[in-house]
């Protein structure tokens, strides 16, 4: 199939160029017409280097997925870091439902169900939606592993296309699949290794640092100390989730789709559709609608 | 089905070829008439010189194109025989 579409690529290529020269050699006095021979000659010999190289951007992909992987520390692999995602939101998801329901159920705290839902709907719409887009991710970085190639060469056959019709579908096409290869599968990862760095330094360093006092000095000034940082602990442990769990993957979005556009733009295309509108959307309308 | 999309872009590419050829014909055959036509404007006895210079660079314009053709097809011939050799040689 990448073979088919690469041979479409070439003589479209080829087409791209004769068509150049063809133009070029036209008895007409119209210079506007015959400028655009040397351009149609660019562009196909610029689509057939495209196209020559598919083999090196296979090869610069890879080489970055490995840096990319060797360089952040990961605590665990993708697949074991979105096991831990998924059963972390699901478990905060199901205690506001059951708070609420278990409020709810009974006449005399009406009003303060009334009051816990109101107070956190907005929280569940969050959980919900970035649940969603978790397994929008899952779901996408299977699909991209396997075939990112794939959606690369056709990014290419349609930025080999006469006059320069698909030039941005093609490149942003391009610069997606190359982007969302090497960021997508780490996703999870930088996830919970963000989860434990933030949880370990907000939330359990003071309490450690605490403890070691008082294994060096038992004041009973320092039990006390070490009494009134627990409740703490839990609010920058929650922190740590909400901001890593539900936060990050809009910020990771937002940057892939960032850097989506750019490598669009550096491929000779406009900036074209964002990115993060097929993931992101999509899930504030289905969490919406379920919260 | 992805049998099918294969022999469909596989016609496709062969329609791609087959054009191509075809107008790359048509440009040398241009080539030549423009090469004419440009140096009758050069040297038709009349004293406007816009027109003279007009086949003036027609004649250039086809020339550039036969060039560039030939550089492409020379090109082309060239990597495939280097495939050819790298694929005997394997």
């Amino acid at each position: 199939m990448q073979g088919e579409l690469l041979a479409v690529g070439h003589s479209l290529a080829a087409l791209l160029y004769v068509l150049g020269v063809l133009v070029q050699t036209l008895p007409i006095p119209y210079a506007s017409i015959k400028a655009h021979g040397p351009q149609l000659m660019k562009d196909g010999v610029i689509s057939e280097i495209a196209i020559l190289s598919v083999s090196f951007v296979t090869l610069i992909v890879s080489w970055i997925s490995q840096m990319f992987s060797a360089a952040v520390q990961m605590p665990v692999g993708p697949d074991a870091a979105f096991g831990i995602i998924i059963a972390q939101l699901s478990a905060i998801e199901i205690s506001i439902l059951l708070l609420i329901g278990f409020v709810s159920s009974t006449v005399i705290l009406a009003p303060l169900a009334f009051a816990i839902s109101s107070i956190t709907s907005s929280i569940l719409t969050f959980v919900t939606v970035a649940l969603i887009i978790w397994l929008i991710v899952k779901a996408i970085s299977g699909i991209i592993i396997s075939s990112w190639l794939s959606f690369y060469i056709f990014g290419l056959v349609m930025f080999a296309l006469p006059f320069r019709i698909g030039r941005s579908f093609g490149t942003m096409l391009m610069a997606a699949s190359i982007v969302a290869v090497i960021m997508v599968p780490i996703m999870p990862s930088v996830a919970v290794w963000l989860q434990g760095s933030i949880g370990y330094n907000t939330a359990l360093a003071p309490i450690d640092n605490t403890v070691s006092k008082i294994k060096n000095n038992p004041n009973p000034l320092l039990v006390v100390r070490l009494i009134t940082q627990i409740p703490e602990m839990i609010g920058n442990l929650m922190v740590s989730v909400v901001v890593s769990l539900v936060l990050f993957p809009f910020a990771y979005m937002f940057v892939i789709s960032m850097i989506s556009q750019s490598v669009s733009r550096l491929l000779g295309g406009s900036s074209g559709t964002s990115v993060s509108s097929f993931v992101l959307a999509p899930a504030w309308d289905t969490g919406r609608k379920l919260t | 089905m992805l049998e099918f999309v294969a022999f469909t872009l596989g016609q496709l590419t062969q329609k791609i070829a087959e054009t191509t050829t075809s107008i790359s014909l048509i440009s040398m055959g241009l080539f030549g008439l423009t090469y004419l036509v440009g140096y009758l404007f050069k040297g038709s006895p009349i004293p406007w010189r816009d027109i003279k210079e007009f086949g003036n660079g027609l004649t250039n314009d086809a020339i550039r194109a036969a060039l560039f053709l030939s550089l492409w097809t020379s090109i082309l011939s060239l990597l495939s025989w280097v495939v050819s050799v790298i694929a005997l040689a394997g």
